[in-house]
């Protein structure tokens, strides 16, 4: 019996072993998936290219990474290829099967950010389908709603869009987001009264003061201005110069010299500790956010451009 | 951004750059030729959009001591440097 219970206790503990082994892909991989992604990417030879990013995505069919391998060879079909039909087909075999919603909203986003440009006609269809479907990826919709906003005549299309938009189950800020777009784009037809009640309900989102500081501003209540003009400019600090906050702070409160004082206390918010993540850098090093607590992190979100 | 890290050791913070677009062979040569020494973190999971709530790029966020995300702040400015100062020095 205590030779049974030794067995399985030393089998149980390889399993756990084996299992923590399949699961945690060490972070400093990421590193070499990306770097045998640029490789299979930068093939000159459109077919050589196309059967290495296959080979890619069928090698790390769990990594986010996939993705990118997916929208290069679909725009490669495309494109290089000039076979619109055989790229689409391939589309619709990945999306079968990938499950992932972030995954598929970002695959059907190139997929309608390509028809934009090469079929109106099919990129609005798509985005028709996509709306009144069950996709519910926060990004591809937002995008969906920018691309449509910018059409006089997707005006409708693009209401249709903002609805599913609010409706995502998303977490405060991005709904301020959302409801900051959606503000813009009614105020850009007109419709200011509307406007004001989705932008009533984007909190302290800057870019929806940017817009209500200028309606109040416009209609006199003048201190109500500034205080959406702070959040704007407290959280997008390059902006104070475009709305010219200095001026306009002297008009409302001339002498008060605080508008700094202000804009400092408005920058400081808590949204409570963050998740551990782990990273690796440029150099295969790896960097866990908690290693450094104590010490404060200043880290910016960039994109190589 | 090299402007900022040369007030690491006398505000106290360490900075980090981190890029969800997993292109690493071009940042590695926009780093290099902007001859950038701030760590470059690869943002496979996403984290700075599904966590950090990033929108735009960029976005710079302040987290303290205890790991609380203290502020947000997009794009840049010519005081970009001495707002994200002033926010160091107050949290």
């Amino acid at each position: 019996m205590s030779a049974l219970k030794s067995m399985l206790i030393l089998s149980t503990g390889i399993c756990v072993l084996l299992c923590s082994g399949c699961s945690e892909r060490p972070v400093n991989q990421d590193l070499y998936i990306y770097e045998e992604l640029d490789t299979a990417a930068q093939q000159e030879d459109p077919v050589t290219r196309i059967e290495r990013l296959k080979r890619f995505a069928a090698n790390h069919g769990d990594h986010p990474a996939r993705v990118n391998a997916f929208a290069s060879i679909i725009t490669t079909m495309a494109v290089e290829m000039n076979d619109l039909d055989g790229a689409l087909d391939y589309f619709n075999r990945v999306m079968e099967t990938e499950r992932d919603p972030a995954a598929r909203g970002e695959l059907l986003y190139r997929k309608f950010e390509y028809l934009w440009d090469a079929d109106r006609d099919r990129a609005v269809a798509l985005a028709g389908e996509i709306i009144d479907g069950q996709e519910s990826d926060y990004r591809l919709h937002l995008y969906l709603c920018y691309y449509l906003m910018g059409e006089d005549e997707l005006a409708g299309q693009a209401e249709r869009c903002f609805d599913k938009l609010l409706a995502i189950k998303i977490d405060p800020y991005r709904d301020a987001h959302a409801r900051s777009v959606y503000g813009e784009f009614l105020s850009g037809r007109g419709r200011m009264d509307e406007a004001l009640k989705i932008l009533e309900g984007a909190g302290d989102y800057p870019f929806a003061g940017e817009l209500l500081g200028s309606y109040r501003w416009e209609n006199g209540d003048r201190e109500k201005a500034m205080e959406a003009y702070i959040a704007y400019v407290a959280g997008v600090p390059g902006a104070g110069q475009k709305v010219k906050i200095d001026s306009l702070y002297s008009v409302v409160y001339p002498g008060r010299g605080d508008l700094e004082e202000k804009l400092a206390s408005r920058r400081v918010v808590d949204e409570g500790v963050l998740p551990d993540m782990e990273f690796s850098d440029l150099h295969g090093k790896t960097h866990r956010l908690s290693s450094h607590r104590g010490k404060k992190l200043v880290i910016s979100a960039w994109s190589p451009t | 951004m090299e402007e900022l890290k040369k007030l690491e050791t006398e505000l106290g913070f360490k900075l980090f750059l981190v890029d969800a677009k997993g292109m690493v062979k071009k940042t590695r040569e926009i780093m290099e030729e902007k001859k950038s020494t701030v760590p470059l973190l690869i943002d496979s999971q996403s984290y700075s959009r599904n966590t950090l709530k990033a929108m735009y790029t960029p976005t710079t966020f302040i987290i303290d001591g205890d790991g609380r995300l203290r502020a947000r702040l997009v794009g840049g400015s010519e005081d970009f440097n001495e707002v994200v100062s002033g926010i160091l020095r107050k949290i």
